[in-house]
């Protein structure tokens, strides 16, 4: 499927707002193309199931987070249409979630390798996944302070825990 | 006997020298649970990028993300920028951004095939395999001035040139491993207790591959053929064509297991060498910088408002970078990294299931893990519910042990 006939299938189907960016490359000039939608968050887990109809196992690459002070946008990255030369297209999803309400739906139940990714934002940044069973931590340690959020750019930065490399706990040590 | 263990492996894994832990549930000798803890070694390199860096000094940071894949990770990184700033870069640096790229990935591929040998017990031919693999690594210091981090990446092109002695010794270097590869091929393909070892063991269905987001050689050893260089081709893989290799080009069959993922890196050897041939043959001539002057770009990428994404495809799979800039911000306003090794982790689990505890050092290895890219596995017992320490020399000397054991057996 090209990219026309991708944002066209999803103006009918959303109310987005779609950017499309091109790149050339070498010498023949060769153009990738990559989608930037950002969509409402009640409309996620449509999106999510929409991408299924293009192709049966959309590829999810990473969720990336931005902090803009009162809110935060998750940007989910997915590619479709492996396979062919040149043939892949990046689609990236773009949901806005007020930082009062930091809650999103989990897509670990259509797609289970998306669930490293979701524990990790669950951890880094504090977004609550909806349905998501195993929230452990992924990267901190298992004794990381509550309400601590190190991707953030608020109050809830552990600013007090930077250059302290040399308290950190030793084997043998008592904490 | 009804009783089970767990198992930690772990922090150090057992079978690189890096920290992960496994958590094995195991009943006798079968592996019956999974799981998987990272988290000893993370770094907070994004926030470093997104809060301390000018932009500049992050490309030399990017680098430091990994040891092995210190081309990929800035190539990827300046590439999201280039889009986000839209940087135009010249065709020259396209080209030697490709040869830098395929040399890493036959010193990586190689690296990994000394492992994977010292992880069945076959130290000789981890010798050998890393003896060759000094010729590539020669041949990168002598393009670059390092073996290790390379610092070749500049926003919009490239800061060193190939010259005509370059081009000359990479040819020569290209030529070696071309008349090497066959004795690699006969050691790694044809020897029965490598067969052995690794036929049918530690298999990835092509579903789970899929389903589980699997990249690099870990999926395409499964039957599936994606491969970024082929699917969204950047630097000069566009004007080349490279084809995904998948294991039934070699035999006409797709197991998805140890063996096959054997198979797709030694071809990828293969084809690396092929691209940096053509790509030495086809250099177009031209500037290698779209902006010389370090301040001026400085400007312009504090002026530059917008997002991009780079990808590349590693020697481990698709690798991920997400820029975004802010206009009078220095630092990026927004930047992940998505190596490899972060969507073949949860790929383990369905490998190992039902596997052995000596087959979790090869299996493992298998995905060529970069936990510098990532971070710990620990194994369970469920009948006996009695945990016990095993260290990474124990599961080292039960792999060495099944394969001498084979070796006596098998024929």
């Amino acid at each position: 499927m090209n990219v026309e006939d991708i944002v066209k299938k999803i103006k009918e189907n959303f109310e987005a707002d779609i950017k499309v960016q091109r790149k050339s490359h070498g010498v023949k000039k060769i153009e990738e193309e990559t989608l930037f939608v950002r969509i409402k968050r009640e409309d996620f887990k449509k999106f999510v199931k929409f991408l299924f109809e293009i192709e049966k196992y959309p590829h999810f690459s990473i969720i990336s987070a931005t902090d803009f002070g009162e809110e935060i946008e998750l940007l989910y990255h997915f590619s479709v249409g492996y396979g062919s030369f040149n043939g892949e297209k990046m689609i990236s999803v773009g949901v806005t979630l007020p930082k009062n309400d930091l809650k999103i739906e989990t897509i670990t139940d259509l797609i289970p390798g998306a669930l490293v990714s979701e524990r990790e934002i669950h951890e880094m940044v504090g977004v609550e996944f909806i349905g998501l069973k195993d929230t452990r931590h992924m990267f901190l340690p298992p004794d990381w302070p509550e309400g601590k959020y190190p991707w953030r750019r608020d109050e809830t930065f552990p600013s007090e825990m930077l250059n302290k490399l040399y308290e950190t706990w030793k084997e043998g040590e008592k904490k | 006997m009804s009783e089970t263990y767990t198992i930690p492996v772990g922090p150090l894994h057992p079978a690189l020298h890096e920290p992960i832990t496994l958590k094995l549930e195991v009943s006798g000798e079968k592996i019956i649970g999974v799981d998987v803890f990272c988290s000893q070694v993370h770094r907070g390199i994004e926030w470093i990028g997104m809060n301390r860096n000018n932009p500049i000094q992050s490309i030399y940071l990017s680098e430091r993300v990994c040891g092995i894949c210190n081309i990929c990770h800035p190539l990827c990184m300046v590439q999201a920028v280039e889009k986000a700033a839209e940087i135009e870069v010249p065709e020259r640096a396209e080209y030697i951004r490709t040869i830098a790229a395929e040399l890493e990935r036959i010193h990586s591929h190689l690296l990994w095939a000394g492992v994977a040998a010292h992880e069945i017990g076959f130290d000789t031919v981890f010798h050998y395999t890393w003896a060759l693999r000094e010729n590539v690594m020669d041949l990168i210091e002598y393009l670059t001035g390092n073996r290790v981090t390379k610092a070749i990446m500049m926003f919009g092109g490239v800061r060193r040139d190939i010259k005509e002695n370059g081009a000359k010794k990479l040819r020569e270097g290209m030529k070696f491993y071309l008349e090497k590869f066959r004795k690699i091929e006969e050691i790694f393909l044809q020897d029965p207790t490598i067969k052995m070892r690794t036929r049918d063991v530690g298999i990835l269905t092509r579903e789970d591959a899929l389903k589980l987001c699997a990249v690099g050689p870990t999926t395409r050893a499964s039957g599936v053929p994606k491969d970024v260089r082929q699917d969204f081709p950047y630097a000069a893989y566009g004007d080349y064509e490279v084809k995904a290799i998948t294991p039934d080009i070699y035999n006409g069959e797709v197991h998805g297991d140890v063996y096959d993922r054997i198979v797709v890196r030694l071809l990828e050897v293969k084809q690396s060498i092929e691209i940096i041939n053509w790509a030495l043959d086809n250099m177009p001539s031209g500037p290698l910088l779209a902006e010389k002057n370090l301040v001026r770009l400085k400007m312009k990428l504090k002026k530059a408002e917008g997002e991009g994404i780079g990808r590349v495809e590693a020697p481990r799979g698709e690798d991920i970078h997400y820029v975004r800039l802010k206009a009078g911000e220095e630092p990026f306003f927004s930047w992940k990294i998505r190596a490899p090794t972060y969507n073949n982790v949860l790929p383990w689990i369905p490998m190992l299931l039902g596997g052995q505890i000596a087959d979790v050092p090869i299996v493992a290895a298998s995905t060529d893990p970069c936990i510098s890219c990532l971070n710990r596995v620990t194994v369970v017992d469920v009948e006996k519910k009695k945990e016990f320490q095993i260290t990474k020399e124990y599961m080292h000397k039960l792999s060495v042990k099944k394969t001498r054991r084979l070796m006596r057996n098998g024929r």
